[in-house]
Formats: structure tokens, sequence, C-alpha cells
């Protein structure tokens, strides 16, 4: 299945947002505060560890502290950086891919690292696509796994974020996975 | 195809099964499933998946992330008929890789735009950067050559090679003086202004966006946030940018707002590499700040004049007055406001000229009033003043009064009186220096108050105090408290009284 070629935005956003506008000035900022830390990352800083956790946290203090920012909860904020680290990586996967595809054969040489770092590539992009999937029947699970997966949200606050008891955080998220899970492996 | 009905027996069925042991799952897959064999298959795998922990997901985005992100690298690769043989550089947009052309042997820059397919709205900046650099065509603007698309959808474009240093690591390595400084510099103007005048901005004027070649000739590139002042897609994007895609250290105030920008923005960014250029040294020290405070350094901190930078180990050496011209032609390039800015490059240049050729700039520096509005609408309410300052005013005061008396010149004084009155009012409020300044702190109410007894000892020279009082009697007047001035005072300061008769008359 060949996922759509725009990847999720801050449209995609359900209605229940303060402010259209000022939600994706901060979505854009948040983008472009992550894909700069990933980058850092990226140029193979020893120093720098990357946990998206750790990311979105540091994003937020960044953000939070300038004064362009909507002003949203930090939980909110979460939201969004959930998605927008998804991008992130979204596009680190479909980068690494094209690399790939594109490099000489003859330079080619067998690494194990690069196997898996291929295989993560090609899971992320079906796990991506997958989630647009769930999207469509349930966004409200494809946005649980989107907030825990990709931002870190914990169960206690996914439940705040949804609204939701995290009895039921726990089941739809187990439900989701195995979903997921499945997919993925059935799309290797 | 997935649908809701089909997600919801999933679900089901699966936690039908999911707490019971792997045994069970067959008969209850077989009473849930009712002969979908498909469906039955289905929630199979997800209850081995759910047993397994063993995916991605399990594994947690950490794990996926540390994997996609290190190092990478396109060197080697074919881009159209280009072999990328060196990493240049990385920007905001892309990468940049030095790049053979293997029939013809020509070497050329390739930018990579990595991820141009992710946002629709930086595709359209990409194609924007293209059409917009084809149209230039200046010796000092590095040239566009080639563009196109990988299969992927990566767009690139070839680029002019650029083999140079930026300007100001050019005007260090090769000890430039002050007048082949502002000859280089005069370079970027013209090529900046050539762009302008086919509606060009380039948002990013910065050093390492200015090389300067071994043989001395200067080179802009990267209008890779350019964008043309003709209306052209971009919309919601358009206000986005300035929240984005800025150097904070170049970027001038309405970048940092969001507010639209133009040829004034390029004056400014101009403008803070002369200033760099002629004293070593960043208007704003923004190392170390938070983008918060970064945005209120540049939105509101006013630098020190460029001859204050240059104090200490200036690179370049200048009279006192040329500082003086240089302090005007920098502050007027970098105004907060864009309308006190140069005008236009065009304008910028002349000015330069004019201080090559020893002639007066047409640039002035702001007036009294005008630095006395900013000051109060800056800092209402209490601000921390000095008695450093309060000294400085009445020394102010006693020099004033001496020379004046001692002054036959009458066009002497005239001229001194402005320069004066702006130091009376400056020195008030800017207080001493680091160190020297005592703890002590007043209102600014209370400033003014002394600043209007010191005004009502200058008797001797009307046209004086009337300006001071004109000038205090502005502040009362922002401050929400004109009647702390006397009614005939209020007259001499120009304010209209509410009610009652004017005392003018």
């Amino acid at each position: 299945m060949q996922p759509d070629a725009s990847p999720p935005s801050a449209s995609d956003f359900q209605p229940d947002e303060p402010d259209r506008s000022s939600i994706d000035g901060l979505f854009v900022a948040t983008y472009d505060e992550l894909r700069r830390l990933a980058a850092v990352i990226r140029q193979g800083d020893p120093s720098a560890t990357l946990t998206p956790t750790a990311l979105v946290h540091e994003a937020w203090l960044k953000l939070a502290a300038s004064r362009g920012v909507a002003p949203v909860s930090k939980l909110h904020f979460k939201r969004l950086a959930a998605r927008a680290m998804r991008q992130v990586l979204v596009e680190a996967a479909r980068r690494r891919k094209a690399e790939k595809r594109g490099s000489d054969p003859d330079m080619v040489t067998f690494d194990e690292a690069a196997g898996y770092l291929t295989t993560s590539a090609d899971e992320l992009l079906l796990l991506d696509a997958a989630l647009q999937d769930l999207a469509r029947v349930n966004a409200r699970q494809a946005l649980m796994v989107e907030s825990r997966f990709f931002g870190g949200l914990g169960v206690a606050e996914t439940a705040e974020l949804l609204q939701v008891s995290e009895a039921t955080v726990l089941r739809d998220w187990r439900a989701a996975k195995a979903w997921l899970a499945s997919e993925l492996r059935m799309g290797r | 195809m997935l649908d809701r009905d089909r997600w919801d027996r999933l679900q089901e069925l699966f936690h039908a099964a999911a707490d019971r042991p792997r045994a069970e799952w067959e008969a209850i897959l077989d009473r849930g499933a009712s002969g979908d064999a498909a469906l039955k298959a289905r929630v199979l795998a997800m209850l081995e998946a759910d047993a397994g922990n063993g995916s991605m997901l399990d594994r947690g985005s950490p794990a996926v992330a540390a994997g996609l992100m290190a190092g990478q690298s396109a060197v080697g690769r074919m881009i159209g008929p280009y072999r990328l043989t060196r990493l240049l550089g990385e920007g905001g947009m892309g990468v940049v890789y030095l790049a053979v052309r293997d029939d013809l042997g020509t070497t050329a820059a390739v930018k990579l735009l990595r991820d141009a397919w992710v946002s629709p709205g930086r595709r359209d900046r990409f194609a924007a950067e293209q059409r917009t650099l084809a149209t230039l065509s200046h010796p000092a603007i590095a040239r566009l050559l080639d563009a196109g698309t990988l299969d992927d959808g990566t767009p690139w474009i070839v680029m002019e090679p650029v083999e140079g240093v930026p300007i100001t690591t050019a005007c260090r390595d090769r000890a430039l003086g002050l007048r082949e400084r502002l000859q280089l510099f005069r370079q970027v103007c013209e090529a900046v202004h050539h762009a302008h005048q086919r509606l060009v901005v380039h948002r990013d004027v910065k050093p390492s966006n200015i090389l300067v070649t071994t043989d001395g000739a200067v080179k802009l590139l990267d209008f890779g946030i350019a964008k043309s002042l003709e209306p052209y897609g971009g919309g919601a994007e358009r206000t986005l940018t300035g929240l984005r895609l800025m150097t904070p250290a170049y970027a001038a105030p309405e970048q940092v707002r969001g507010d639209p920008v133009g040829v004034f923005t390029d004056v400014y960014a101009l403008g803070v590499v002369l200033y760099e250029l002629l004293s070593g040294r960043l208007p704003h020290d923004l190392s170390s700040r938070t983008p918060g405070e970064v945005e209120r350094s540049i939105l509101q901190d006013i630098p020190p004049r460029v001859s204050q930078a240059a104090r200490s180990g200036a690179p370049v050496s200048a009279t006192a007055s040329q500082w003086q011209d240089l302090d005007v032609l920098c502050g007027t390039a970098m105004h907060k406001e864009p309308a006190r800015r140069y005008a236009s490059v065009e304008a910028l240049v002349r000015d330069i000229d004019h201080f090559l050729a020893r002639e007066p700039l047409e640039a002035r520096p702001d007036s009294l009033r005008y630095r006395a509005s900013r000051f109060v609408s800056r800092n209402r309410g209490p601000v921390a003043a000095t008695a450093a300052a309060l000294a400085l005013l009445a020394l102010v005061n006693a020099l004033y009064l001496s020379s004046l008396t001692s002054a036959r010149d009458a066009a002497r004084a005239e001229a001194a009186r402005a320069a004066r009155i702006q130091r009376f009012v400056t020195r008030l409020f800017q207080g001493g220096e680091g160190s020297e300044v005592p703890a002590e702190s007043l209102r600014v109410l209370g400033l003014v108050d002394r600043g209007v007894q010191e005004a009502r000892s200058l008797t001797s020279e009307p046209r004086v105090q009337a300006e001071l009082l004109q000038t205090l009697g502005g502040i009362y007047q922002k401050l929400g408290n004109p009647q702390s001035l006397r009614p005939v005072e209020r007259c001499q300061s120009g304010i209209v009284p509410h009610t009652g008769v004017n005392p003018c008359t």
C-alpha cells in the first residue's frame, strides 16, 4: 500500500483547538525545533542522546519561552509535538530509503547496523501508513498511538488528553498496538 | 480494507481472547468469527503480536529514531548528470554537496532539498527559489545552473560553485582597513540591490551567505528563503516564515514578529553585517539566551553604537568624527522601525559613498524628541534610574551654561544646543556604566520631575528651556500626568491644555 505522499499536518487536528492559525504556527515552530534537534544528533554529536520524549520536552521549554507561541497547555503542546515528531521521523525514513536506492551498489558495504536501519525506515513508513488507516476508522485510537509512541505521553496524560479513563486508554492502546504490529509483520 | 465495523469486530474478538490462555484462542475465535477466516487469521496475528511484544511499537520511538537519525551521506551518488563528491554544508532547507559533471568535467554545487515531499509549503518555496534565482544574473550572485527532482520527489538545484570564505573571515584574514571593508561591503549592497530591482528580497543576508573568493570578489549565496515580492502561492506560509526561517543575529524585528518583510529587512541585515565588519562584534549578544530573550533583545534592546562596540579591539581605525558617521550609518540601517531605515539599499550605498568621499551623510540621527518618546513607550511604569544619571545631569547643565555664557558665536551655540539637549535627556535616562551605577532606583516620573526642575533653572536660555520642557512635557503626557507642568510650561511645551483658557494667549 502506497501511503499518501503528503504527511500528516497540523490541519489533521480535530477542531477542538483554541485558535487555528496560532496552532499552525506552533506546529511549524515545534516541527522545526525538533528537526533542528534531530539534526544535531544526525551530525553525530556523541554527547547528544536522542529520546523523542526529551526532544519534545526541550522543544517545549524553548518554545514556551518564546513570545510567538500560542497559548496552549503543555498537554496540547505534547500532542502537537507528537505529530511533529512523527513527521520528522517519517521524513528521516524516506530520506534513508531514498539514499539507499540512489547509492552506487559498488559502494555499499554490508553492515549489520545498516540492515537494521533500513528495516527501521521501512517499518516506520509502514507504521505511518497503518496509522493513517487506523485514523480513518478510529481517530481517537490513532491519536492515542501517535501521542504515546511519538510524543512519549504516559497513560494518565493520554487519558486526560482524550478525556477517557485510564482503563480505556490501556484497552484501546493494547488493541491498536496489536493490530499495528500485525500490520507491520505482514507488510515486511 | 479496514472499515469501522471490521475494526470493531477485530477489537471485540481480540479483547475476548487476549487475556485467555493461548490454548483457548482457536476456540474463542471460531465461535466469534462465525466462519470469517480472514477475520480469524487477523485476530490471531494481533494476539501473537500482543503476546510477542516485539514490534517497533514495543521497542519505542527512541530506538527507532536513533537508527534513523544516525549519520548518513549521499556522497558518491548521481544527481542528474552530477556526481556528488563532497559535503559542503547543511542549511535549514537542505544539504549542499560539491559535485562533478562527469561528461564535461565541470564542478558545481548541488543542493538537495531533503524534505521537500514532507511539506507542500516547502516545495512551493523551493520552486520559488528556482524561479527567483533564474532571474538573477549578477557577478556577485551565485548563478543557478540547473534544477530537477529525484525519483522520490526530492528536488535539487545546481549552483555555480563558489570557493570562498565568509566576508567576516575574509576581512579579518586579510586585515582589511576601514576603506577596503566599506568597498567590499558596497559590492554586497550592489548585489542585494540588483535582486531588489527584480523584486527579490534575500531575507537571510548574513556573513555565511556572503563569500569572498580568493581573488577578492564577493558572491552572495543561498537565496534559499528569498521570495519574490510578486504574489504567488504562499498564503498562510508567508506569515510563518518569520517564525521559522531566520538567523536570529541578523534577523530584523519584523521577522521576529512575523510581520511582512521587504527591502527594508535586507537593509537591516546589511546594517548588522556592516556593524560586525566595523566592530568585530554583533549588535546583540545572543549567545546563551533563550529564544524568548533573543526575541526581546531584537525587538527592544537598543544595541551599543558601533563606535562603542568597537572600543575594545576594533578591527579598523577611524577618527572620532568618522565613528560618528559610522554610528549614524549603522544605526539608520539597523533601525528597529523599518520606516526609519534607509529607504533602499541604494540609499545606504549613497551614504557609504558620501562617507568614502568625506561628504556629509544623508541620514540623520534620531531626534531627541523621537528618542525620548521611544524611551517612554518602552519603559512605562517604574524604571531603574541612577544617582549617576542625576549627577551627570547636573554636570551637563553646568557645562552647558558655562559654555553658553562664554560662547560669542551664536551659530556655534545653536549647533551645540541640539547636541546638548540630546545628551541632557539621553544621559538622564541611560544612567552610568556598569559597576559605577549605584543601587538606587527611581520611578521614571521622579526622574522627569527632576529634569523639569533642572530645566526651570535654565531661565537664561528660553529656547533651550522651551525645548527641554517640550520633551519632558511629552513624557508627562505619555505617562498620563500632564498636570505636573505649570500651565505656562504646558503652553511652552506645546501641550494644549484640555480645559480652560489658553495661558499662552
